[in-house]
């Protein structure tokens, strides 16, 4: 439904929750990003060690997802942390973090919203981070 | 690698005007045409949709055009179910991966033929006094740019479009898809928010649904930096530019191309799933 009331400039403001959230994710996308884009120019360019050095790469990226592992010696979770000196596990640290941007966003929410004492967004805001965390930390939806 | 980087940059912008996420299109066209296993594109198609939502949604949110109050309903509901839709997938995918490729052929030309049948609204008629939708507190406003004034909108029939979002989540998690290509005619013509809301508010949850999903792809090991970064790049900088254009164009201009390139990509999954 669409109707046109006469408008003034306070009208026109932005929920102040809603413009909090888009600050976070525009600095969490701009960190992961440059964390992703530094390992990967890092790892294409043989200034930063790889992990799988992208000779090998192309020669196995067509493997299904058990074979590609097993010939990598790659582990599942957060197995990945211990090799952060390679430029490509390090552009995975950025592909992380940007899976970490609306938890940040949501935690923002969740303290905005309890302050503000709005149970009802502040209940889902709380099941979403829930959901995210779990799954995040490979508790539920567990790669082995 | 360039070759990935134009592709990905092409459906960026394309992805975003139409609403419909890069994810979508991204699926499809690089199992199609590009050499990596269907379980690294799957992957990489999460955070695809995930990061050209990323890219796109302070300018969205900024501008009042997406939505947080309808968008996190209709999130929660599609991230819960992603979970399960991404362990599906995986599962499936292990038993034999060209199941997924055919089963992800067909859903794409399902999902073209949905585009191209459905007519969307720019402003639907919204009766009634929607309970759910009050109680949530469904409703906002725009600024319409060729009038220069404040529209004010609200959803109906909330019940219905909220639970439409358990198959559209099952989905983006079963084939990485995102979920933009089901949430606009969800949004627009079930529960009638403004085309305008309805594609920003789109683009903009992508970034909540597909975070979950993501994260069961990323645990498995399904995450290449290869695959993902260029592609990543490709689509954020498309994704960019798409939402700088969103306000002026005629979003139904756009649908009609990307319903093309979708029953193209739909077709080519199908003929490699049987090895042709």
């Amino acid at each position: 439904m669409v109707n046109k009331p006469q408008s003034t400039d306070s009208d026109l403001r932005v929920d102040p929750e809603q413009l909090g959230y888009a600050q976070v994710v525009a600095w969490g996308n701009r960190l992961g990003v440059a964390v992703m884009l530094v390992g990967f120019i890092g790892y294409l360019s043989g200034l930063l060690p790889a992990r799988i050095p992208p000779d090998t790469l192309l020669e196995i990226w067509s493997l299904p997802l058990p074979e590609f592992l097993a010939q990598t010696h790659s582990s599942t979770g957060w197995g990945w942390l211990q090799y952060l000196e390679n430029g490509d596990t390090l552009a995975l640290l950025g592909i992380a973090l940007l899976g970490g941007v609306t938890l940040a966003g949501y935690l923002l929410l969740f303290v905005r919203f309890l302050g503000e004492r709005k149970w009802r967004q502040w209940s889902m805001v709380v099941v979403e981070i829930t959901l995210v965390v779990l799954v995040a930390a490979n508790w539920i939806g567990a790669g082995h | 690698m360039l070759l990935l980087f134009a592709t990905t940059f092409v459906i960026g912008v394309f992805g975003v005007m139409a609403g419909i996420g890069g994810g979508v299109l991204f699926v499809p066209l690089v199992s199609g045409f590009f050499p990596f296993h269907i379980d690294f594109v799957r992957g990489a198609g999460l955070f695809i949709a995930l990061g050209s939502s990323l890219a796109a949604a302070p300018y969205l949110l900024r501008q009042n055009l997406a939505s947080l109050r309808l968008a996190m309903p209709v999130a929660l509901i599609a991230s819960a179910f992603s979970i399960v839709g991404a362990q599906l997938g995986l599962w499936i995918s292990e038993l034999n991966p060209a199941y997924i490729q055919g089963a992800l052929g067909v859903v794409i030309l399902g999902i073209a033929t949905i585009m191209l049948q459905t007519p969307i609204k720019e402003f639907p008629v919204v009766t009634g006094n929607d309970p759910v939708a009050k109680w949530l507190g469904l409703q906002g406003w725009f600024v319409e740019e060729t009038t220069g004034e404040r529209m004010n909108w609200t959803v109906h029939r909330a019940a219905v479009g909220l639970s439409g979002f358990v198959l559209v989540g099952l989905l983006a998690g079963i084939f990485g898809l995102g979920a933009g290509w089901a949430n606009v005619p969800l949004l627009n013509l079930v529960m009638g928010a403004p085309l305008k809301i309805a594609v920003a508010t789109s683009s903009f949850s992508l970034s909540i649904t597909d975070t979950t999903a993501a994260w069961v792809y990323f645990n498995h090991g399904a995450v290449l930096p290869a695959l993902v970064v260029p592609s990543l790049a490709g689509v954020m900088l498309g994704a960019m530019l798409g939402s700088r254009i969103l306000p002026h164009v005629p979003a139904f201009m756009i649908r009609r191309l990307v319903i093309g390139v979708l029953m193209l990509a739909g077709a080519r999954s199908v003929l490699k799933a049987f090895g042709w």
